[in-house]
């Protein structure tokens, strides 16, 4: 299949790699360069990725792409040259240029070209490259560099020119002798450059430097000192003094590349073609070798695909279900035979694989895992953009970004971060007239932090902004009819901000055309919890606004509480569970019709797991006491009431699959040790199901 | 058969030229900065170089004049740019036996090689 560009399937995806780290490496290095000032050292890695980026589309032929990332090395150049200073307009035509270069990376990507036309673009960075062009130097002429060891040969011991050669007679006089004379049995060569060699004073210097290794130069026609200043040179006239024949002449010269005409004494020597003539690919291998000899660079890192990984997290999953399986397995024979030799020898080797399997899953969960670097890392230029729209003074400040999670959350995370930035920059950031009057600084402050904590990872995103107006989300609600008015009295502070998770409240006046109606928070809600995880939020009045995200470190494998509950047996993801306790029925009481206890000093909603579910009471009467199992989720506890608990298990989260779809209360299933299925508990749908019987 | 050591930063471009190399049945050996190419110079001894300029860590024309130092008859061409003609000039006062200007063809790097080799 032919490509639109000069670009073979293999190498594909390793140009997009590369564009794609370019691209990064400017967009955050122009950022930085806009808030830091000048740094010699950074603003040679952004030309740099500039001009390899500019190397690479000239090289596939896509010329839109090859002339616009030229106009930036250009402009990039200037700055680094300090024939340009930076500021903030020159920086956002910059960044303007990256997003246009990024849609023509992804013509590349799509094999499709858009209809976008850079030349407007094109022009502005031109017009800025040139902008201060005239206080820069005369760019080509540069002071002729210290003399070559070369050029010595060249020199008579008195220091003057070649072409001018000087004898000392016996009275002491310097005699100039005529060039004719000194040029006695000098042959005259003469030699045209290629017009279009973009180094053409390179040829001139590679051409003097091949004379003068054939013999004595005369005459050179443009003097060294000219052709120092590596201007173009398009014709060389020579005298040169040598016992070498014309053909030994020739096969000197012509050894030199871009030499479209060559004379000698007079007698024009024609010059072959370099004939080129690639060997088809569909040839026979050489060297009964099927690859061509490349041997790639030894590398200290492998790139694999996203595929393979997957597959192999899928595979350390299926070995874990054995691993529970053989556990129990074991267990049932040592009771069976205990004592007997074999049964022994296989325990032991069991216990053997369940450690092996263990650092299997936990050396694959590393290599899946990333820094969430790679997410925070397009965020200072999503605050820049964003403040500079809404004319707000705004500095965002990452913490922790060398945080790691699995790819698989990453891959999912930025959308719900970027909507919380984009509330903090439009709604929670005061403009900066109303900041000063509230005697806080000009620049508000975002903060961006990710941590560890047992098995999750917590992302925070604060602001010093104005706070959530709690009346006014209440009244929105009600107004909304999403809450009663009633309801909405009782509600208290904490549990009132948690409105703004409802779908259809916004409480914008208008819609601002960055971030809209704020139908946001309902889905960066929904997104997170389809990751497992829980977003909750604080809110102070007048001081700012906090959002945290918890998310579990691996989608695929959990460590669960089992229960038993009728017939059924569940697994609650042990990250939710609080505390498990046995109470006596007796201490149960009831508040609005509700069951709860007391426990140490804040009171706990109960729940039967069993009903929650619908099931039929299966839990035999004449029972003092019960199970309780103390889950949270966000701000939410309740205790769930279970027939018995089974113990902890760390099982492997299988899909349903789509005949059973969406089922409330439940979000898998897992394959325990003895073959049985439970049933997981998916806590935030659960609470939603107790809440509303 | 020559071995031939490939210094760029860009795989991308390492890719392509070790493909049009092979059509001249060479081996290929890479390095992606001026440091690894004069450490993998001093230990494969290859037949000819191709040096990019324009890399980080250490940049080609400082590569070129320690490779030079190394071994005065080493053969380096330059894998240049537009508008670096003063660098080019200065390569080639270094000991670079050649240049090739990006975006090149397969005929123009074919051709260095084979008449840096001969």
């Amino acid at each position: 299949m032919e490509l639109l560009f000069d670009l073979a399937e293999d190498e594909l995806q390793i140009f997009l790699a590369e564009a794609d780290e370019h691209l990064q490496t400017l967009d955050e290095g122009l950022v930085r360069l806009e808030r830091e000032g000048e740094d010699a050292e950074l603003l040679q890695a952004i030309f740099r990725a500039a001009h390899t980026l500019k190397g690479s589309a000239a090289m596939i032929g896509h010329k839109r792409m090859t002339d616009l990332t030229h106009a930036l090395e250009n402009v990039l150049d200037g700055l680094r040259k300090n024939s340009l200073a930076i500021s903030t307009p020159l920086v956002d035509v910059c960044l303007e240029s990256l997003d246009v270069i990024k849609i023509l990376r992804n013509e590349v990507a799509e094999d499709a070209l858009s209809s976008l036309d850079v030349d407007p673009l094109m022009a502005r960075l031109l017009a800025l490259g040139e902008g201060l062009a005239a206080s820069a130097s005369v760019p080509v002429t540069q002071p002729p560099p210290p003399v070559a060891q070369t050029i010595s040969r060249n020199r008579k011991k008195n220091g003057k020119p070649p072409h001018q050669v000087e004898l000392k007679t016996k009275g002491g006089k310097r005699l100039r002798l005529a060039a004719a004379l000194a040029d006695r049995g000098a042959i005259a060569i003469s030699v045209d450059i290629a017009s279009n060699s973009a180094a053409s004073a390179a040829r001139a210097f590679q051409i003097l430097l091949a004379l003068q290794a054939l013999g004595k130069v005369c005459d050179f026609d443009p003097p060294q000192a000219v052709i120092e200043t590596a201007a173009p040179v398009n014709h060389i006239k020579a005298r040169v003094v040598t016992s070498k024949s014309k053909d030994e002449i020739s096969k000197a010269l012509l050894n030199i590349s871009e030499i479209d005409s060559l004379t000698i004494e007079g007698e024009t020597i024609p010059i072959a073609k370099f004939v080129y003539a690639p060997t088809p690919h569909s040839a026979a291998p050489k060297n009964g070798n099927a690859e061509h000899a490349r041997v790639p660079l030894v590398e200290k890192t492998v790139r694999t695909s996203i595929g393979r990984l997957d597959n192999l997290m899928n595979l350390v999953g299926e070995l874990i279900t054995d691993r529970n399986r053989l556990f129990q397995a074991r267990t049932d024979f040592e009771r069976r035979f205990c004592g007997d030799g074999q049964v022994d020898n296989l325990a032991q080797t069991i216990v053997h694989v369940g450690r092996i399997t263990d650092q299997l899953q936990e050396e694959v969960m590393r290599i899946r895992m990333l820094p969430i670097a790679n997410v925070f890392n397009k965020f200072p230029r999503l605050v820049r953009d964003l403040s500079r729209k809404a004319d707000k003074q705004v500095e965002l400040v990452i913490k922790g970004e060398g945080t790691e999670l699995d790819r698989s959350v990453i891959e999912v995370i930025d959308d719900p971060l970027i909507h919380l930035i984009r509330n903090s920059v439009d709604h929670g950031i005061e403009p900066l007239a109303a900041r000063v009057a509230a005697g806080k600084p000009e620049r508000g402050t975002i903060t961006l932090t990710a941590r560890h904590e047992e098995g999750r990872i917590i992302i925070t995103v604060e602001d010093d902004g104005r706070g959530i107006d709690v009346e006014r989300v209440k009244a929105g609600a009600v107004q909304k009819n999403l809450i009663g008015e009633d309801d909405a009295v009782k509600l208290s502070p904490e549990e009132a901000v948690e409105l703004i998770f409802l779908a259809g409240l916004s409480t914008a006046n208008k819609v601002s055309d960055v971030s809209g109606r704020g139908v946001g928070m309902d889905i960066v809600r929904t997104n997170i919890e389809r990751l497992n995880g829980n977003v909750t939020v604080e809110t102070w009045s007048g001081r700012g606004t906090r959002f945290q995200i918890v998310l579990p470190l691996t989608l695929a494998i959990i460590q669960s509480l089992l229960v038993e509950v009728g017939r059924g047996t569940f697994a609650i993801p042990l990250a939710t569970v609080m505390e498990i306790l046995r109470i006596p029925l007796s201490a149960i009481r009831t508040v609005r019709g509700k069951p709860v206890i007391k426990v140490r000093d804040h009171i706990l909603p109960l729940a039967g797991l069993s009903q929650a579910f619908g099931f039929t009471n299966g839990k035999a009467s004449g029972a003092t006491h019960v199970q309780v199992v103390a889950v949270k989720w966000g701000k939410l506890e309740v205790g769930l009431m279970v027939d018995e608990l089974l113990g902890n298990q760390e099982v492997v989260i299988k899909p349903l699959g789509v005949l059973m779809g969406e089922t409330p209360g439940v979000s898998g299933a897992a394959i325990l040790g003895d073959g049985r299925v439970a049933l997981i508990v998916d806590v935030p749908s659960l609470f939603k199901m107790i809440g509303a019987q | 058969m020559a071995k031939i050591l490939i210094v760029d930063d860009a795989e991308f471009l390492r890719v392509r030229i070790s493909k049009m190399l092979a059509d001249g049945n060479h081996q290929v050996i890479e390095a992606d900065n001026g440091v690894k190419a004069v450490k993998m110079y001093q230990s494969n001894r290859p037949d000819a170089v191709l040096m990019d300029i324009t890399m980080p860590e250490m940049d080609g024309l400082t590569a070129l004049k320690k490779i030079c130092l190394f071994d005065p008859n080493a053969r380096v061409v330059m894998l240049t740019a537009l508008g670096q003609e003063s660098v080019v000039l200065e390569a080639i006062r270094s000991g670079a036996k050649d240049f090739v200007v990006k975006p090149f063809h397969p005929e123009r790097v074919m051709e260095a090689i084979t008449k840096a080799l001969a």
